[in-house]
């Protein structure tokens, strides 16, 4: 029988496809690999969000801040994800699974300890720097609706985290030192 | 306006059983990874995973046509999309007849799509990159 602890790891859509990105934040080409590989030798399976961002506004989308998403519409379409992610979360956790969620932090969406914010973007495109928005604690949409909508279950929301990818100054080395930390945190050896 | 930047502008669509074929939720078919994945990654593709083919429809039928919606966007944009179908499994894992039938509400086509066996190795790779040639 086998005894290993199940484990499943629900990812940001990005980061197994970085072509999901707005334009200009893609770090690689497809499969953030990294952290897939950290997540398979962990013993993890992978399931991939959906990205709200783009079903809502597609492959060419304008940057945009967390409070340019943050409309009824918008979170009504998250929402509408939210109960089929949530319906899966429960199949797995029915089956014996720890279920764990690691999003994207720095993204208006799917950040979990961090997001995006420029309060004053709106109208005619201008004056976009690289890297885009300024960044603050916090969840994005996306994962506030996620959230939500465990809670409107009487579910607890898994134990989450955020790979900082769209955080401006990410550092590949510090992202995977958080994530082993992550990973640890539930008192297995992290191989 | 859009500027490049790393990604690849290809994508496969595959079922859940190719990345996770370990999954106690497969029960009986349960089975050892493959170098299939790893394949992908390596050459670039960005991946679509669709959920399990073992979950209630009703809790995919969003999933899939959120799906569907993308792939109509990115091919709209550019990008190259193939369906990474598996036909021994129920629904060639990826949750096929609902893909079918939200292509046809939209009226738009549906990408290339290849026949895989669930045990498929790196060579399924090449596959793809075939179907992305042709």
């Amino acid at each position: 029988m086998n005894t290993e602890p199940r484990r499943v790891a629900y990812v940001a859509h990005c980061l197994m496809n970085q072509n999901a990105k707005v334009s200009e934040f893609a770090k690689c080409a497809g499969v953030f690999s990294p952290l897939v590989e950290r997540l398979v030798k962990n013993g993890y399976e992978l399931q991939q969000l959906p990205c709200p961002e783009m079903g809502h506004m597609g492959a060419s989308r304008w940057w945009a801040s967390r409070e340019q998403y943050d409309t009824p519409g918008y979170r009504r379409h998250c929402r509408n994800l939210a109960k089929s992610v949530v319906d899966l979360v429960i199949m797995h956790q029915d089956a014996g699974y720890d279920v764990v969620i690691v999003g994207l932090d720095g993204s208006p969406s799917s950040g979990v300890r961090l997001t995006s914010t420029k309060a004053s973007w709106g109208g005619r495109p201008e004056g976009a720097v690289q890297g885009g928005s300024d960044r603050r604690p916090g969840m994005g949409v996306w994962m506030e609706e996620l959230k939500f909508e465990f809670e409107e279950r009487g579910l607890a929301f898994p134990r989450a985290t955020g790979v900082a990818m769209d955080a401006q100054d990410f550092d590949l080395d510090k992202a995977m030192a958080e994530l082993d930390d992550f990973l640890n945190a539930d008192g297995e050896k992290v191989a | 306006m859009i500027r490049e930047d790393l990604r690849s502008r290809k994508i496969a669509v595959v079922a859940d059983y190719v990345v996770n074929p370990g999954s106690a939720l497969y029960g009986a078919r349960q089975a050892p990874p493959t170098d299939f994945i790893d394949a992908l990654m390596a050459r670039g593709w960005g991946i679509m995973k669709m959920p399990p083919h073992v979950a209630k429809p009703q809790s995919c039928e969003r999933l899939v046509e959120m799906t569907v919606g993308d792939i109509v966007d990115y091919r709209k944009n550019g990008y190259a999309v193939v369906i990474a179908a598996v036909d021994d499994l129920p629904q060639m894992g990826v949750w096929i007849d609902q893909m079918k039938a939200c292509f046809v509400r939209l009226g738009k086509d549906m990408p290339p799509l290849v026949s895989l066996r669930s045990d498929v190795s790196a060579d399924g790779a090449d596959v793809l990159e075939r179907a992305l040639a042709s």
